[in-house]
């Protein structure tokens, strides 16, 4: 017993680094479960709660029978003498092609008997001139600022140019065909067997 | 011996040249592909997506919400020193900023798939069920002239890039919101009073012609319906 006891003091080192081992790994399982000092930033990405307030409202009539889906990329550079300014910025916009029941004439359909329909329909143009969805624009790159004067311009020629590139003859075609397909659709749905259409030019 | 190391040698030399010469050749290449980059500036830039979807829609009504966007950048540190909370500001100074930004929603029905069954046609009367009417923001303007910044001495102005994420942030809670509008019933009357003068020009009088609704019903609906035993 007494030789047990000698063995012990004797190689106290062993111990003493044991028990400051486990001492180091209890210490460091209570700092990463409850951490004496926590920092963080907090910050909110989320807009403020506000009305929204309807500014208007109005009956339509609009039959569409194409849209175009696009983007634009416009480009404003401003040279200054210390520095430049510079803005790439993508928009979206979608062209919704067709015709505005306002614009039938009263004897916009005509009756053959039971079977046959006769339509003669309005020319087949863009229905709201209003088309790009600013909230989506994408800043491509941006260096220096940009005057609202020019953002504003900017707006202008990517509705401009998307304006020119959704209103090809191809699409206005394509709009007019679609029209054609589906209004024989509908008469054939409501009882007439046959239906003949035309655009007004 | 010197002969003999001769042919080595020029091949080794030949080898060298082949690669230098493809290395040039390569770097060559590179500097035009990248010489391009030059019509990026240029104004007139091809389009990047260009979709084209047929279908046959008839809008029916239409509303335009007004919106001003606000947001506070007001970053805090938080957290605690043994066990004792602390709340300050991250930043020396804060910024705020408000967009007035207008969406215009508008109301359509889907007559793409219409058909026969979609139609009830006895000698006196035409019954037409037509699909819920569809609500979508067709567009949005933001008010730049009118957006205001507000910005502490030590802090920056708001990008373009921020701007433009806070603005379809404001297009986003207006198109949650637009249930509590009321569009729908509106939407229903004028798609009635736009198709009852086309069934009137085929023969039918106002009293003969019924349009009605197909009912969407909610979960809650459908759960009421059940029977439990």
């Amino acid at each position: 017993m007494l030789s047990f006891f000698k063995h012990l003091v004797r190689y106290w080192w062993v111990w003493a680094a044991l028990i400051a081992l486990l001492g180091t790994a209890w210490l460091l399982r209570e700092v990463r479960t409850s951490p004496p000092v926590a920092v963080g930033v907090q910050r909110t990405t989320h807009i403020d709660v506000t009305a929204e307030e309807i500014t208007r409202l109005r009956e339509i009539g609009q039959w569409e029978f194409l849209t175009v889906s696009t983007e634009e990329m416009v480009e404003w550079h401003r040279s200054r003498t210390f520095g430049n300014d510079h803005m790439v910025r993508i928009y979206q916009g979608r062209l919704r092609l067709g015709f505005d029941t306002r614009q039938l004439r009263p004897d916009w359909f005509r009756a053959e008997g039971d079977s046959i329909a006769h339509l003669t329909l309005p020319p087949v143009g863009l229905l709201d001139e209003n088309f790009i969805d600013e909230a989506r624009t994408r800043t491509f790159y941006e260096k220096g600022t940009c005057p609202p004067d020019t953002l504003e311009r900017l707006y202008h020629t990517a509705q401009q140019r998307m304006r020119q590139r959704g209103l090809s003859a191809r699409h206005l075609h394509d709009a007019e065909e679609n029209a054609r397909r589906q209004f024989t659709q509908i008469f054939q749905a409501l009882g007439y067997s046959q239906c003949h259409i035309t655009f007004k030019k | 011996m010197m002969f003999q190391k001769m042919p080595f040698t020029l091949l080794l030399t030949l080898l060298w040249l082949l690669l230098a010469a493809t290395a040039c050749r390569r770097s060559a290449q590179s500097e035009t592909v990248a010489t391009p980059a030059d019509n990026v500036a240029q104004p007139g830039l091809q389009p990047l997506v260009n979709q084209v979807a047929r279908h046959a829609r008839l809008y029916t009504y239409e509303a335009h919400v007004h919106k001003i966007v606000t947001y506070s950048d007001d970053p805090t540190l938080e957290g605690h020193v043994l066990h004792v909370p602390f709340k300050v500001p991250a930043r020396l100074g804060n910024r705020k900023v408000a967009i007035p930004l207008d969406v215009t929603l508008q109301a359509y029905v889907d007559f793409t798939h219409f058909g026969a069954e979609q139609v009830e046609r006895t000698d006196s009367s035409i019954v037409i069920t037509l699909p819920d009417p569809v609500i979508v923001a067709t567009a949005s303007k933001v008010d730049h002239r009118g957006t205001r910044q507000y910005i502490d001495g030590l802090r920056n102005r708001f990008s373009e890039a921020e701007l433009s994420a806070l603005a379809r942030q404001g297009v986003d809670s207006i198109v949650q919101h637009t249930p509590l509008f009321g569009l729908q019933p509106l939407a229903e009357r004028s798609a009635t009073t736009t198709l009852v003068p086309m069934l009137r020009r085929m023969g039918y009088s106002e009293e003969q012609i019924t349009v009605r609704f197909r009912k969407r019903f909610s979960e809650a609906e459908l759960r009421s319906f059940i029977i439990r035993h």
